[in-house]
Formats: structure tokens, C-alpha cells, sequence
């Protein structure tokens, strides 16, 4: 990328209300800095206290959701992508990442029941799952049990929206994005 | 030895202008390879640093297992995540597992069919060349292209030189002929116009002291088969000349039948014995003259090959038309009599013959055939001007008719005035 489009690259960033973006690996100290610099952001705005530890809140659920759901076999290296953003009054916070296909299936039985459900169902749900232990015998891939789904799902103001796309040359990988507006 | 080592010995005899290829190691591009081993950086950083670079082969223990191309291995690296998720993995990730590997020693028309096998891959990608199984570099398709169009340009180019020669020694052969009709007929033309250089129609002429012999025939066939045949045809009737002599035509051409039978064994052997060997079917059509000069008869017999005939005073063409029987054909049987016409020749008679390549031609717009009612319009529209003069409107008349239509045949015609 040459400098004309890396300007022109923030310029659309700022019109698109993008208030932080990052893509690459994933760590715990990667996840840490980005938490850093998010929670300064967000003191710098007018925002009330609820919502800011909302966004907050699912802008960790999710970068924990690209850890778990990054292949495992990949040599202990997990990427994706994963950005957070103000549109109008509202604020967005959205994640991409590969996953193996053969795990697509499980992950859409998971997000799209919770785009029908109302708020009291899905707090319900997440009461329920909290009592349910015995998920982590069963469920070895993963491991925060749709907790972490459910999470987002209760702070979210709207339906949580995903995304799986196909463009892998093997066929191996699909791309996994989630969006959140809060 | 192979045809392929038949062409490649013709082709070094000759003094051609640049090198050909005939085996796929003339192709050979020294390329660089990666093994597993390699990571899909190492394989980033080649095709970054080659721009020229195609594929990258992947060889193991000196194998090849695979070719990556570099469009899809750089668009793939493209796609999201990719990157992050491959650049430290093995380079297999990306390759075509099936690329096409050929041997060097492989003629380049084996390599051209297994390219066009290959489909738009191959054609795209090129293909791997082993030294008995080892890698010994990779082949562009491009390459492979130019050398199959050099070597057809040079299969062509023989071909051609020997189909030259062979007229050649065809015209040599009815040289004679045509010097003996220019001695004996003061008034006559003569048309030989081979579809393809060399031709399946042919004629004979020959003076005696008490008249000629004028023959036209016309083979099966055209081209260097045809040719062939008239070869053949010359020679048996040369020999029944021997036995029969000039002046009965019908005895001839039976002469000749048999000749041809016997020889190429052309018998219908139609009644059972389906699974035998294949026979030829091969013979002619002919009008065969004979013109007792000195009692002015003309004894015309003829295969499948009719008679002009136009006396003075007259205003129409007679046409005597020949016997129904070709020569030498496995149907035709052996003791085939022909029937030889006698007629009158009044001092200044016009005869004519024409090969069917003549009156078959289609044409005149609506692609039918010349036919022989136009060949006696024109020459009765013709018939006081000399006979050169005749054949050049007959020959602009026919060519008009031909138009953009394809020749069809070889074209032969005698004509002469006595």
C-alpha cells in the first residue's frame, strides 16, 4: 500500500466511524494492549458508564471468541481481525476469523438462534448455560460453552448479525465475521 | 525407428534455416525448485523476486509431486487471514498435486497430446520434465506450441517437395505424348490441370504410319493416389498395346481390365468370407480413339467417357456416349467386352474429350454442376475459331463457372480438328 491509499484507506476508516481496527495475531498481550487502548478511547468520550463496560465487554468476548475459534492445529498461532466503531448513537464492534470448515455448522447452530430470541430469553439462556457444567465434557472445541456468544447476544441493542464466507483455495478454511451493535 | 526419427534424420539431411525440436528436452527451462521442506514464504519470496517465474515445482528426493503456480498461490495469499494462517507451513499447501510431468526423451507430438489432455492447466501452468523420473526442469506451453507449428511447417514443407518431384516425373512420363500430338495434329488442345499438383487424369497419344491412338483416362481418385494410378494404368497399357495393338479400343480396354484385376486382384469376392483381407477398388474411366487417317474412320470405345464429335456443315454436337463399365474395377468382371463405335470422319470434324472433373464442377452461383449441355454450348459457340483459341474460352468459361467454388476434381480435355 503506498501513502495516497493508506490515506485514503483512514479517511474511509473515520467516514465508517471506525474507532480502532486490528488484524493479525492474536495473544493474550496483543488482547491486552488492544484493551488499553480501547478503555482510553472510550474514557474520552461522553458515553455513559453501562454502555462503555457494554462495549467493553463484548469487544473482550469476542477477541476471546478469535482464540477459541482459531484452528487449533495452527501451530499455537491464532489471527483474525477485529474492530470497533461508532455509528450515529451507536456503537459496533465486529471480529472475523478463520475457522475449519467441518466446524461452520456448529458455530451457525449456536449464533442463529440468538437473532430470534428476545433479551429475557437470551438472559435466560445465559443463567441456564452458567448452571450447565457438564457442556465441558461434551463439547471438547468449545470451550466458553456459547457462553461467550450469549454475552454479546445480552448487550447487544440489536440482533447480532454474522457472516461465514468460503474463499479458502482447499476449502479447509471459511471466514467467520460477527457483528455486534451496541 | 519411429516416424518421429524418420522426420528428425530427413530434416538434419536438409539445410533447414534454424534448429527443430523434436523432443521435449529441446523445451527445457532450467527452473528453480522448492521442496516440502520450503516454507509458503520461501515460495512468496520467489515469485517476488522472479516476476517471470510461472510455477514452482516441488520436488522430493529429486521427484516431482507437484507445481505451484504462482496466480493462485499469490491470490490465495491474498484472501484473508491466509497469510497469517500458511506462511510458515509447508509449501505443499498451495500446490497442484497433479501437475503434468513428462519424460525429455517424450517426441514433442506425445508432449502436444498430453498438453491438450492437460485442458487450460497445463496449457496455463506448462508441465514438468524428468530425466527418467527425475526432475530435470519444466516446459512452457508457449515453447511447445512454436515447436509443433515449426515441425508441421517442415512436415508440410516435405511433403510438398516430394509431391513436386512426383509431378515432375508424372509430366515426364506423357512428355511423348504431348510431342506427338504436336507432330501429328496441327488443330488440337490439350487440358491438364491437376486438383493437386499431381493428378489422377491422364492421357496418351501415339502416331503410327496408318493413324493415331489418342486416350484420355481418368483414375480414382485425385492427388498422389490418383497419380498413382495413372502410373499404373500407363504401364498396363503399354503391355496390352504390345498384344493387342492400336486399332480395336474395345479390345484394348478389355485387355486392360483383365491387366488391372489380375494384378491388384480386384475380383468381387462378395459371396461370404466377410472377414477377408480388404481388396482395392480402384480403376478408370476412359475414351480411348483410334483415327485411320488414311480411310478416315474414327474407332472410338468408351468407360464412362463419352464423344464430341462435330462435322462440318453440322450444328449440333453429336455426343456418342460410352459403355456403362469401368476398367479394372472389382465389379466390373473380368471378360467385360467393350464396344468399339465406328464413324465417319468428313475432312475438318472436331472431336472432343473431357475428364467428369470437367462437366462435375459445381458452380454458377447456385453450386450446381458445370454439366455437358454448357461444354457444347460453348464449343459450338467457339466452333470456327481454332482450337487454342477454343480451349482459352472453354478454360475462362469454366473458371467463371467455378467461381469461389473449390476445384473439384482434376480437369483433362483433349480436343483436335482433322
Amino acid at each position: 500500500m503506498n501513502l495516497t491509499n493508506f490515506s485514503d484507506f483512514c479517511t474511509q476508516a473515520v467516514q465508517d466511524g471506525m474507532l480502532f481496527f486490528y488484524t493479525g495475531e492474536f495473544s493474550k498481550n496483543v488482547i491486552g494492549a488492544m484493551s488499553d487502548a480501547l478503555r482510553s478511547r472510550l474514557e474520552g468520550t461522553s458515553l455513559s458508564a453501562p454502555m462503555r463496560r457494554k462495549v467493553f465487554s463484548t469487544f473482550v468476548e469476542m477477541s476471546q471468541n478469535v482464540l477459541h475459534y482459531a484452528d487449533p492445529e495452527s501451530d499455537g498461532t491464532k489471527v483474525g481481525a477485529l474492530a470497533v466503531g461508532r455509528n450515529g448513537d451507536k456503537y459496533f464492534v465486529m471480529s472475523g476469523n478463520p475457522v475449519r470448515v467441518e466446524y461452520v455448522d456448529r458455530i451457525k447452530d449456536k449464533v442463529e438462534p440468538l437473532r430470534t430470541m428476545t433479551l429475557d430469553e437470551i438472559k435466560a439462556a445465559y443463567r441456564e448455560q452458567l448452571r450447565n457444567d457438564e457442556h465441558e465434557q461434551t463439547d471438547t472445541q468449545s470451550r466458553g460453552a456459547g457462553l461467550g456468544f450469549l454475552t454479546v447476544a445480552r448487550d447487544a441493542s440489536e440482533p447480532i448479525e454474522y457472516q461465514i464466507v468460503y474463499r479458502s483455495a482447499h476449502q479447509e478454511y471459511a471466514e467467520f465475521y460477527l457483528r455486534a451493535a451496541i | 525407428m519411429s516416424n518421429e526419427d524418420n522426420l528428425a534424420a530427413a530434416i538434419a539431411t536438409h539445410a533447414a534455416p534454424h534448429v527443430l525440436i523434436t523432443r521435449t528436452e529441446g523445451l527445457l527451462i532450467d527452473a528453480q525448485a522448492v521442496t516440502p521442506a520450503s516454507t509458503n514464504e520461501d515460495v512468496f519470496r520467489l515469485f517476488e523476486e522472479n516476476p517471470a517465474l510461472v510455477g514452482l515445482p516441488v520436488i522430493e528426493q529429486n521427484r516431482p509431486i507437484g507445481l505451484i503456480n504462482r496466480n493462485i498461490f499469490m491470490q490465495s495469499f491474498a484472501r484473508p487471514f491466509h497469510r497469517e494462517i500458511y506462511l510458515q507451513k509447508s509449501c505443499i499447501a498451495f500446490m497442484d498435486k497433479e501437475p503434468l510431468i513428462v519424460e525429455q526423451r517424450d517426441s514433442i507430438q506425445d508432449l502436444s497430446f498430453k498438453v491438450i489432455a492437460g485442458g487450460d492447466k497445463a496449457l496455463a501452468d506448462g508441465f514438468i520434465i524428468t530425466d527418467d523420473g527425475d526432475y530435470a526442469g519444466v516446459g512452457r506451453a508457449s515453447d511447445m506450441l512454436k515447436a509443433v507449428a515449426d515441425l508441421q511447417a517442415e512436415k508440410n514443407r516435405l511433403v510438398m517437395e516430394s509431391i513436386d518431384y512426383a509431378s515432375v516425373i508424372q509430366q515426364s512420363l506423357s512428355r511423348a505424348s504431348r510431342e506427338s500430338l504436336r507432330r501429328t495434329l496441327a488443330d488440337h488442345f490439350l487440358i491438364w490441370e491437376p486438383r493437386d499438383v499431381v493428378s489422377g487424369d491422364f492421357y496418351y497419344f501415339h502416331a503410327y504410319e496408318d493413324g493415331f491412338l489418342a486416350i484420355l483416362f481418368d483414375c480414382t481418385g485425385h492427388g498422389v493416389p490418383g497419380a498413382f494410378m495413372t502410373l499404373i494404368m500407363s504401364a498396363f497399357l503399354q503391355s496390352a498395346l504390345n498384344e493387342e495393338g492400336p486399332r480395336d479400343p474395345g479390345r484394348l480396354i478389355a485387355a486392360i481390365n483383365r491387366r488391372v484385376k489380375q494384378a491388384m486382384g480386384q475380383i468381387d469376392h462378395s459371396h461370404g468370407e466377410p472377414d477377408a483381407e480388404p481388396v482395392s477398388d480402384d480403376g478408370m474411366d476412359a475414351a480411348f480413339c483410334w483415327v485411320d487417317t488414311q480411310n478416315r474412320k474414327l474407332r472410338y470405345a468408351g468407360a464412362h467417357m463419352p464423344l464430341f464429335l462435330l462435322r462440318p456443315g453440322e450444328t449440333e454436337i453429336t455426343t456418342v456416349d460410352g459403355d456403362r463399365a469401368g476398367v479394372g474395377y472389382a465389379t466390373t468382371p473380368m471378360e467385360q467386352q467393350w464396344t468399339t463405335h465406328e464413324i465417319d470422319l468428313p475432312q475438318g470434324t472436331a472431336v472432343y474429350l473431357f475428364s467428369d472433373g470437367c462437366t462435375d464442377q459445381l458452380g454458377g452461383g447456385k453450386g450446381i454442376a458445370f454439366g455437358k449441355r454448357r461444354i457444347r454450348e460453348n464449343l459450338m459457340s467457339n466452333m470456327h475459331r481454332p482450337m487454342p483459341e477454343q480451349r482459352v474460352a472453354l478454360l475462362s468459361a469454366f473458371g467463371a463457372w467455378q467461381g469461389e467454388h473449390v476445384r473439384k476434381d482434376d480437369v483433362a480435355a483433349l480436343g483436335f480438328r482433322i
